[in-house]
């Protein structure tokens, strides 16, 4: 092998390599372009300067229907947004899989359900589950004004089904939140998610 | 008149049945509550076990369930003075979805504890009971609970062993043991490295503590001088690299053995 094509060869790989590293927690959150549910774009970096919560999505999961029937996230929801936070609801299923919606059921479930995220992001293709390693539903992430990942894991710590188990439950993410809109660094940036698997398609 | 009341009594026969059942018929899933033994003798312990028979492609899950999913919870509702120990997980399978791993168990498993019957029991019937709840997933979770009973006669003379008892001695088998195998662990090269002094041809490592290693990654197992290495792969996601590890090694698919060791960074 000559050596420039040795170079090349070496240059190649190791981009190839620095693409499938996965969000990792202290590291920028790869960016993004998805569509929502009423049709528009939606790309991370336009929201650089603003905390982002990213909550993976499954309308038909037992661990999703723990947050969302409770009333849970959606409180979360309404009170992060309402202090400036971009909440970003992002359905990685799968056509043909559970939790795979269009754009006018996932509205009428956000409208049913009460719930109040920035913006409900489609993902069928799975392509930005995959770049964040989304395994679950939840699995939660928030991103700092600098486009950081602040936190990456469960919504709380008690990694069960049963609504039950959100009395006395210790929320992950609002802890995330108040430390990163409060300037000061994530005690706990790393959790393992709990929930269903990510219905990717096969 | 009294054909009313026969109508009644039986009508509280099937209410009593439904209410007092050691079984549920779940979807995808029969979860039982079972004996090992037909009787109880007095002031000698004895197993109970809650037993899943689940539908082909279905599973439950270990303790650490892996990447999703959760472990059933038992919650013992017993006579004054019985207690139920710890409940035991058999050692799991590896379960892959995708590029996902999950610990558990298809076809069927048996989640068993030792329940103290004290030698003060009334002699007479004792109804044990177990409130059960579970995750059972295949490509879709379904959540289940349910409360299950079995009633036992006490007495004085040594158990009359049931039809259940071989599954309960298979079941034991596969809990790990608490000591047996010596093992040692290093940190090298993104990898976590176990040496064990047993003669094996494939170990599996399956961990107590989240975000050690990558569930998913192949472990693989090498013969040395004196028994097995494993190389088990260090979870992407964390950057510290943790001082001990806790989990079960399986050897050979046959026997397992819970370990606990500190992480050595020095290349031995």
């Amino acid at each position: 092998m000559k050596p420039l094509t040795f170079i090349l060869v070496l240059l190649v790989l190791t981009l190839g390599a620095g693409l499938v590293i996965a969000a990792k927690v202290g590291e920028t959150a790869p960016d993004f372009s998805l569509v929502d549910s009423n049709g528009k774009t939606h790309k991370l970096s336009d929201y650089k300067g603003k905390v982002v919560v990213l909550e993976w999505h499954n309308q038909g999961c037992p661990y999703v229907k723990k947050h969302y029937n409770s009333g849970n996230m959606q409180q979360l929801q309404k009170e992060w947004t309402a202090k400036g936070v971009v909440w970003l609801s992002i359905i990685s299923s799968a056509p043909g899989k559970q939790g795979f919606v269009s754009g006018q059921e996932e509205n009428a479930f956000l409208k049913q359900m009460n719930a109040a995220p920035t913006a409900a992001l489609l993902d069928p293709s799975g392509e930005v589950g995959k770049l964040y390693s989304a395994k679950t539903t939840p699995h939660m992430f928030v991103i700092d004004p600098k486009g950081t990942i602040a936190y990456n894991g469960a919504i709380d710590d008690k990694p069960t089904s049963d609504p039950n188990d959100l009395n006395g439950a210790s929320n992950y993410v609002t802890a995330a939140l108040t430390e990163v809109m409060g300037g000061k660094p994530v005690a706990t940036p790393l959790t393992k998610p709990y929930g269903c698997t990510v219905k990717y398609a096969d | 008149m009294g054909g009313a009341f026969r109508i009644l009594g039986l009508l509280c026969l099937v209410c009593l049945r439904a209410s007092a059942q050691n079984s549920i018929d779940a979807p995808h899933v029969k979860v039982s509550l079972i004996s090992e033994n037909e009787t109880l003798q007095r002031g000698k312990p004895a197993w109970m076990g809650v037993r899943f028979q689940l539908e082909k492609g279905w599973h439950v899950y270990w303790t650490n369930p892996g990447d999703s999913g959760e472990p059933p919870k038992v919650d013992w509702k017993l006579p004054p003075g019985f207690e139920a120990g710890e409940l035991g997980f058999p050692f799991p399978h590896r379960l892959p979805l995708q590029s996902l791993m999950n610990f558990g168990y298809e076809d069927e498993v048996l989640y068993l504890a030792k329940i103290k019957v004290p030698a003060s029991t009334t002699p007479g019937t004792a109804e044990l009971r177990a409130d059960v709840r579970w995750m059972i997933c295949k490509d879709i979770c379904i959540p289940g609970k349910g409360s299950l009973r079995v009633a036992l006669p006490a007495a004085d003379q040594t158990p009359k062993v049931g039809s259940m008892a071989a599954i309960f001695q298979a079941s034991r088998e596969r809990l790990p043991k608490q000591a047996g195998l010596q093992v040692s662990a290093t940190y090298q090269n993104d990898s976590f490295i176990v040496a064990g002094r047993m003669p094996a041809k494939q170990v599996e490592f399956f961990p107590f503590d989240d975000l050690q290693i990558d569930n998913a990654a192949p472990q693989t197992t090498s013969a040395t001088k004196t028994g097995f290495r494993l190389t088990i792969k260090k979870s992407e996601q964390s950057t510290k690299v943790p001082k001990r590890i806790r989990g079960v090694i399986v050897v050979d698919g046959r026997s397992a053995y819970q370990i606990d060791v500190p992480v050595s960074t020095r290349a031995q």
